[in-house]
Protein backbone atom coordinates (compact mmCIF):
# COMPACT_ATOMS: atom_id res chain seq x y z
CA UNK A 1 0.00 0.00 0.00
CA UNK A 2 1.63 3.17 -1.15
CA UNK A 3 0.17 5.39 1.53
CA UNK A 4 2.18 3.42 4.07
CA UNK A 5 5.53 4.02 2.44
CA UNK A 6 4.54 7.63 2.24
CA UNK A 7 3.78 7.52 5.95
CA UNK A 8 5.58 10.72 6.71
CA UNK A 9 6.50 13.25 4.12
CA UNK A 10 7.01 16.45 5.95
CA UNK A 11 5.79 19.28 3.79
CA UNK A 12 9.21 20.84 3.83
CA UNK A 13 9.04 22.02 0.25
CA UNK A 14 5.76 23.82 0.90
CA UNK A 15 7.24 25.51 3.93
CA UNK A 16 10.38 26.40 2.05
CA UNK A 17 8.41 27.89 -0.83
CA UNK A 18 6.46 30.04 1.63
CA UNK A 19 9.64 31.24 3.31
CA UNK A 20 11.09 32.17 -0.07
CA UNK A 21 7.92 34.02 -0.93
CA UNK A 22 7.96 35.88 2.38
CA UNK A 23 11.57 36.96 1.93
CA UNK A 24 10.87 38.15 -1.60
CA UNK A 25 7.92 40.22 -0.43
CA UNK A 26 9.96 41.63 2.38
CA UNK A 27 12.77 42.59 0.05
CA UNK A 28 10.34 44.40 -2.24
CA UNK A 29 8.91 46.20 0.78
CA UNK A 30 12.34 47.23 2.01
CA UNK A 31 13.28 48.52 -1.41
CA UNK A 32 10.12 50.59 -1.59
CA UNK A 33 10.89 52.05 1.84
CA UNK A 34 14.44 52.81 0.82
CA UNK A 35 13.30 54.53 -2.34
CA UNK A 36 10.82 56.60 -0.38
CA UNK A 37 13.48 57.63 2.06
CA UNK A 38 15.88 58.57 -0.73
CA UNK A 39 13.22 60.63 -2.46
CA UNK A 40 12.31 62.43 0.71
CA UNK A 41 15.85 63.40 1.61
CA UNK A 42 16.45 64.41 -1.96
CA UNK A 43 13.67 66.92 -1.70
CA UNK A 44 15.15 68.57 1.34
CA UNK A 45 17.70 70.85 -0.26
CA UNK A 46 18.91 72.43 2.91
CA UNK A 47 20.89 69.36 4.00
CA UNK A 48 24.46 69.84 2.92
CA UNK A 49 26.12 67.29 0.70
CA UNK A 50 28.52 65.78 3.22
CA UNK A 51 25.78 64.80 5.67
CA UNK A 52 23.70 63.48 2.83
CA UNK A 53 26.51 61.24 1.58
CA UNK A 54 27.11 60.01 5.11
CA UNK A 55 23.49 59.23 5.65
CA UNK A 56 23.20 57.51 2.30
CA UNK A 57 26.05 55.20 3.22
CA UNK A 58 24.46 54.48 6.54
CA UNK A 59 21.12 53.71 5.02
CA UNK A 60 22.74 51.45 2.45
CA UNK A 61 24.32 49.48 5.26
CA UNK A 62 21.04 49.23 7.09
CA UNK A 63 19.26 47.93 4.05
CA UNK A 64 22.07 45.68 2.84
CA UNK A 65 21.10 42.87 5.19
CA UNK A 66 17.56 43.07 3.87
CA UNK A 67 18.53 41.23 0.70
CA UNK A 68 16.32 38.17 0.41
CA UNK A 69 19.07 35.74 -0.55
CA UNK A 70 21.34 36.82 2.28
CA UNK A 71 18.53 36.40 4.75
CA UNK A 72 17.59 32.98 3.44
CA UNK A 73 21.22 31.96 3.68
CA UNK A 74 21.42 33.15 7.28
CA UNK A 75 18.25 31.24 8.09
CA UNK A 76 19.75 28.10 6.58
CA UNK A 77 22.95 28.60 8.55
CA UNK A 78 21.06 28.41 11.82
CA UNK A 79 19.28 25.28 10.72
CA UNK A 80 22.41 23.53 9.44
CA UNK A 81 24.29 24.41 12.61
CA UNK A 82 21.71 22.73 14.81
CA UNK A 83 20.96 19.85 12.46
CA UNK A 84 24.54 18.61 12.16
CA UNK A 85 24.72 18.09 15.91
CA UNK A 86 21.73 15.81 15.79
CA UNK A 87 23.12 13.82 12.91
CA UNK A 88 26.70 13.42 14.04
CA UNK A 89 26.15 12.71 17.71
CA UNK A 90 26.59 8.92 17.44
CA UNK A 91 29.37 8.92 14.88
CA UNK A 92 33.04 8.23 15.51
CA UNK A 93 35.36 11.19 15.56
CA UNK A 94 36.07 12.85 12.23
CA UNK A 95 39.78 13.37 12.00
CA UNK A 96 40.58 15.49 9.01
CA UNK A 97 39.00 17.82 6.55
CA UNK A 98 38.43 15.15 3.93
CA UNK A 99 36.69 12.91 6.46
CA UNK A 100 34.43 15.76 7.38
CA UNK A 101 33.61 16.46 3.76
CA UNK A 102 32.82 12.80 3.22
CA UNK A 103 30.57 12.86 6.25
CA UNK A 104 28.82 15.89 4.82
CA UNK A 105 28.27 14.22 1.47
CA UNK A 106 27.04 10.91 2.84
CA UNK A 107 25.35 11.04 6.20
CA UNK A 108 24.47 14.68 6.36
CA UNK A 109 23.23 14.98 2.81
CA UNK A 110 21.10 11.85 3.14
CA UNK A 111 19.61 12.94 6.42
CA UNK A 112 18.93 16.50 5.43
CA UNK A 113 18.30 16.35 1.71
CA UNK A 114 17.11 12.77 1.24
CA UNK A 115 19.90 11.36 -0.93
CA UNK A 116 23.65 11.15 -1.25
CA UNK A 117 25.56 13.56 -3.43
CA UNK A 118 26.49 12.29 -6.85
CA UNK A 119 30.03 13.54 -7.03
CA UNK A 120 32.57 15.26 -4.81
CA UNK A 121 35.64 16.91 -6.25
CA UNK A 122 38.46 18.82 -4.68
CA UNK A 123 41.67 20.54 -5.70
CA UNK A 124 43.21 19.62 -2.32
CA UNK A 125 43.66 23.30 -1.60
CA UNK A 126 40.46 24.00 0.16
CA UNK A 127 38.04 24.09 -2.73
CA UNK A 128 35.42 21.39 -2.95
CA UNK A 129 32.73 21.02 -5.56
CA UNK A 130 29.71 18.96 -4.62
CA UNK A 131 27.57 17.75 -7.48
CA UNK A 132 23.96 16.82 -6.90
CA UNK A 133 22.18 15.78 -10.07
CA UNK A 134 18.70 16.14 -8.66
CA UNK A 135 18.59 18.56 -5.80
CA UNK A 136 15.44 18.41 -3.73
CA UNK A 137 14.40 22.05 -3.35
CA UNK A 138 14.32 22.53 -7.10
CA UNK A 139 13.35 19.01 -8.14
CA UNK A 140 9.81 20.13 -8.89
CA UNK A 141 10.93 22.78 -11.37
CA UNK A 142 10.82 22.04 -15.07
CA UNK A 143 14.03 20.50 -16.27
CA UNK A 144 16.27 22.52 -18.51
CA UNK A 145 16.98 26.22 -18.47
CA UNK A 146 13.53 27.76 -18.27
CA UNK A 147 13.54 28.60 -14.56
CA UNK A 148 17.26 29.07 -14.12
CA UNK A 149 16.88 32.59 -12.78
CA UNK A 150 14.22 31.79 -10.22
CA UNK A 151 16.07 28.74 -8.98
CA UNK A 152 18.86 30.83 -7.44
CA UNK A 153 16.50 31.99 -4.71
CA UNK A 154 15.62 28.38 -3.89
CA UNK A 155 19.27 27.45 -3.37
CA UNK A 156 20.20 30.18 -0.90
CA UNK A 157 18.68 28.31 2.03
CA UNK A 158 20.44 24.98 1.35
CA UNK A 159 23.75 26.83 0.88
CA UNK A 160 23.30 28.22 4.35
CA UNK A 161 22.47 24.78 5.71
CA UNK A 162 25.70 23.39 4.27
CA UNK A 163 27.74 26.31 5.58
CA UNK A 164 26.24 26.01 9.05
CA UNK A 165 26.86 22.27 9.15
CA UNK A 166 30.47 22.64 8.05
CA UNK A 167 31.07 25.41 10.54
CA UNK A 168 29.87 23.26 13.38
CA UNK A 169 32.19 20.38 12.46
CA UNK A 170 35.07 22.82 12.43
CA UNK A 171 35.34 24.00 8.84
CA UNK A 172 34.60 27.70 8.38
CA UNK A 173 33.77 28.12 4.73
CA UNK A 174 32.00 29.98 2.01
CA UNK A 175 29.34 28.09 0.12
CA UNK A 176 27.92 29.14 -3.21
CA UNK A 177 25.83 27.28 -5.72
CA UNK A 178 25.72 27.24 -9.47
CA UNK A 179 23.23 25.70 -11.83
CA UNK A 180 23.75 25.07 -15.50
CA UNK A 181 20.70 23.04 -16.20
CA UNK A 182 17.96 22.14 -13.74
CA UNK A 183 17.76 20.08 -11.57
CA UNK A 184 21.52 19.47 -11.32
CA UNK A 185 23.27 21.74 -8.86
CA UNK A 186 26.93 22.29 -8.04
CA UNK A 187 27.79 23.56 -4.59
CA UNK A 188 31.18 25.22 -4.33
CA UNK A 189 32.73 25.08 -0.90
CA UNK A 190 35.69 27.39 -0.30
CA UNK A 191 37.30 26.52 2.97
CA UNK A 192 38.59 29.54 4.78
CA UNK A 193 42.24 29.11 5.63
CA UNK A 194 43.26 29.65 9.18
CA UNK A 195 45.28 32.84 9.50
CA UNK B 1 23.28 1.65 -7.12
CA UNK B 2 26.39 -0.22 -6.01
CA UNK B 3 27.97 2.67 -4.17
CA UNK B 4 25.01 3.02 -1.84
CA UNK B 5 26.60 2.98 1.59
CA UNK B 6 24.63 1.80 4.56
CA UNK B 7 23.65 4.51 6.95
CA UNK B 8 25.22 4.17 10.37
CA UNK B 9 23.00 2.97 13.14
CA UNK B 10 20.90 5.62 14.80
CA UNK B 11 20.26 7.54 11.64
CA UNK B 12 16.79 7.30 10.33
CA UNK B 13 16.46 9.50 7.29
CA UNK B 14 12.68 9.81 7.60
CA UNK B 15 12.94 10.99 11.14
CA UNK B 16 15.66 13.49 10.51
CA UNK B 17 14.00 15.06 7.53
CA UNK B 18 11.34 15.88 10.09
CA UNK B 19 14.01 17.53 12.17
CA UNK B 20 14.99 19.65 9.19
CA UNK B 21 11.36 20.71 8.97
CA UNK B 22 11.06 21.46 12.68
CA UNK B 23 14.30 23.41 12.81
CA UNK B 24 13.43 25.38 9.71
CA UNK B 25 10.05 26.27 11.16
CA UNK B 26 11.72 27.39 14.37
CA UNK B 27 14.21 29.54 12.49
CA UNK B 28 11.34 31.08 10.56
CA UNK B 29 9.40 31.98 13.71
CA UNK B 30 12.51 33.51 15.25
CA UNK B 31 13.08 35.55 12.10
CA UNK B 32 9.49 36.76 12.04
CA UNK B 33 9.74 37.81 15.66
CA UNK B 34 12.74 39.92 14.75
CA UNK B 35 11.12 41.40 11.65
CA UNK B 36 7.65 42.23 12.84
CA UNK B 37 6.59 44.53 15.62
CA UNK B 38 4.36 42.34 17.71
CA UNK B 39 3.69 38.66 18.38
CA UNK B 40 0.18 39.24 17.05
CA UNK B 41 1.67 40.26 13.71
CA UNK B 42 3.78 37.11 13.74
CA UNK B 43 0.67 35.01 14.35
CA UNK B 44 -1.02 36.67 11.41
CA UNK B 45 1.93 36.08 9.11
CA UNK B 46 2.24 32.43 10.18
CA UNK B 47 -1.47 31.97 9.59
CA UNK B 48 -1.18 33.47 6.12
CA UNK B 49 1.73 31.22 5.21
CA UNK B 50 -0.12 28.23 6.59
CA UNK B 51 -3.17 29.13 4.53
CA UNK B 52 -1.08 29.25 1.34
CA UNK B 53 0.43 25.88 2.21
CA UNK B 54 -3.02 24.45 2.94
CA UNK B 55 -4.31 25.47 -0.47
CA UNK B 56 -1.60 23.37 -2.06
CA UNK B 57 -1.54 20.55 0.44
CA UNK B 58 -5.18 19.70 -0.20
CA UNK B 59 -4.24 18.66 -3.73
CA UNK B 60 -1.33 16.61 -2.52
CA UNK B 61 -3.40 14.82 0.11
CA UNK B 62 -6.19 13.93 -2.27
CA UNK B 63 -3.73 12.67 -4.86
CA UNK B 64 -1.98 10.38 -2.40
CA UNK B 65 -5.04 9.09 -0.60
CA UNK B 66 -7.54 7.94 -3.16
CA UNK B 67 -9.65 6.21 -0.50
CA UNK B 68 -10.88 9.52 0.92
CA UNK B 69 -14.33 10.12 -0.39
CA UNK B 70 -16.61 13.09 -0.19
CA UNK B 71 -17.33 14.12 3.38
CA UNK B 72 -20.97 14.73 4.15
CA UNK B 73 -20.72 15.99 7.70
CA UNK B 74 -18.19 17.53 10.04
CA UNK B 75 -17.62 14.26 11.89
CA UNK B 76 -16.14 12.79 8.74
CA UNK B 77 -14.06 15.90 8.12
CA UNK B 78 -12.71 15.70 11.65
CA UNK B 79 -11.88 12.03 11.17
CA UNK B 80 -9.94 12.62 7.96
CA UNK B 81 -8.07 15.52 9.53
CA UNK B 82 -7.08 13.62 12.61
CA UNK B 83 -6.42 10.19 11.13
CA UNK B 84 -5.02 10.95 7.69
CA UNK B 85 -3.99 14.55 7.15
CA UNK B 86 -2.11 15.27 10.35
CA UNK B 87 -0.49 11.87 10.31
CA UNK B 88 0.68 12.27 6.73
CA UNK B 89 2.22 15.67 7.19
CA UNK B 90 3.32 15.87 10.78
CA UNK B 91 4.74 12.41 11.26
CA UNK B 92 3.49 9.89 13.72
CA UNK B 93 1.46 12.21 15.84
CA UNK B 94 -1.73 11.02 17.34
CA UNK B 95 -4.53 13.45 17.07
CA UNK B 96 -7.82 13.13 18.84
CA UNK B 97 -11.13 14.71 18.14
CA UNK B 98 -13.12 15.90 21.10
CA UNK B 99 -15.26 18.65 22.47
CA UNK B 100 -18.09 18.53 19.93
CA UNK B 101 -20.53 21.38 20.25
CA UNK B 102 -24.20 20.49 20.62
CA UNK B 103 -24.96 21.56 17.06
CA UNK B 104 -22.13 19.35 15.73
CA UNK B 105 -20.40 22.16 13.91
CA UNK B 106 -17.44 22.73 16.17
CA UNK B 107 -14.76 20.42 17.49
CA UNK B 108 -11.29 20.35 18.98
CA UNK B 109 -8.28 18.59 17.54
CA UNK B 110 -5.87 17.48 20.22
CA UNK B 111 -2.41 16.91 18.82
CA UNK B 112 -0.19 14.98 21.17
CA UNK B 113 3.53 15.72 21.09
CA UNK B 114 3.32 18.27 18.35
CA UNK B 115 6.51 17.91 16.28
CA UNK B 116 6.71 21.64 15.58
CA UNK B 117 7.31 22.40 19.24
CA UNK B 118 9.75 19.54 19.76
CA UNK B 119 12.89 21.60 20.43
CA UNK B 120 11.18 24.78 21.43
CA UNK B 121 11.19 26.87 24.51
CA UNK B 122 9.22 30.05 24.13
CA UNK B 123 10.34 32.81 26.49
CA UNK B 124 7.68 33.51 29.11
CA UNK B 125 7.14 37.11 28.02
CA UNK B 126 6.03 35.87 24.59
CA UNK B 127 4.07 32.83 25.71
CA UNK B 128 0.91 34.84 26.31
CA UNK B 129 0.55 36.23 22.83
CA UNK B 130 2.56 34.10 20.45
CA UNK B 131 0.72 31.16 18.91
CA UNK B 132 3.70 29.09 17.97
CA UNK B 133 1.89 26.49 15.89
CA UNK B 134 -0.44 28.94 14.20
CA UNK B 135 0.71 27.67 10.83
CA UNK B 136 -1.17 24.40 11.36
CA UNK B 137 -4.37 26.40 11.85
CA UNK B 138 -3.81 28.29 8.64
CA UNK B 139 -3.07 25.08 6.78
CA UNK B 140 -6.28 23.40 7.97
CA UNK B 141 -8.31 26.44 6.97
CA UNK B 142 -6.64 26.64 3.57
CA UNK B 143 -6.97 22.96 2.82
CA UNK B 144 -10.65 22.84 3.75
CA UNK B 145 -11.31 25.95 1.72
CA UNK B 146 -9.96 24.11 -1.32
CA UNK B 147 -12.60 21.47 -0.61
CA UNK B 148 -15.34 24.09 -0.42
CA UNK B 149 -15.68 24.04 3.34
CA UNK B 150 -15.23 27.32 5.12
CA UNK B 151 -14.06 26.98 8.71
CA UNK B 152 -12.67 29.08 11.48
CA UNK B 153 -9.61 27.73 13.23
CA UNK B 154 -7.93 28.89 16.37
CA UNK B 155 -5.30 27.59 18.74
CA UNK B 156 -6.71 27.16 22.19
CA UNK B 157 -3.71 25.66 23.83
CA UNK B 158 -0.13 25.50 22.70
CA UNK B 159 3.34 24.65 23.85
CA UNK B 160 2.72 22.30 26.71
CA UNK B 161 3.06 18.93 25.02
CA UNK B 162 -0.41 18.91 23.57
CA UNK B 163 -1.70 21.39 21.07
CA UNK B 164 -5.40 22.00 20.94
CA UNK B 165 -6.95 23.47 17.83
CA UNK B 166 -10.57 24.51 17.70
CA UNK B 167 -12.25 24.12 14.31
CA UNK B 168 -15.63 25.73 13.65
CA UNK B 169 -17.69 25.10 10.55
CA UNK B 170 -19.00 28.25 8.87
CA UNK B 171 -20.56 27.31 5.58
CA UNK B 172 -20.24 25.31 2.39
CA UNK B 173 -18.78 27.40 -0.41
CA UNK B 174 -20.88 27.17 -3.52
CA UNK B 175 -19.34 26.15 -6.77
CA UNK B 176 -19.01 29.40 -8.66
CA UNK B 177 -17.68 30.53 -11.99
CA UNK B 178 -15.31 33.50 -11.89
CA UNK B 179 -17.11 36.73 -12.82
CA UNK B 180 -17.25 37.40 -16.52
CA UNK B 181 -16.97 33.76 -17.49
CA UNK B 182 -20.60 32.68 -17.34
CA UNK B 183 -21.91 30.49 -20.08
Amino acid sequence: MSSLSFATSFPFDFLHAEIVRYEKERQAEQEAKKKKWMDETHDQHHIDLATLAEQTDLIKQVFAQGNAETRLEALGYRVGYALVEKISKDLPRLNNELDKMKFLCKEFWTAAFGKQVDNLRTNHQGVYVVHDNKFFTISSFAEGKQYLEESAMYLAFPCGVVRGALFNVGIPSLVTSSVESLPAVKFHVHVQQKP
Amino acid sequence: MSKQAKLPVGIDSKKISGELFTLTYGALVAELLRDLESPAEVNRQLDKMGYNIGLRIADDLMAKNAQIGRCTDMHQVADVLAKVALRTYLGRVSAQVSGWSSSNDEFSLLIESNPLTEFVEVPPELAQELRYSQMICGAIRGALQMLHIEVQTAIVNDLNQNTEIRVKFIRILQESVPPGEEY
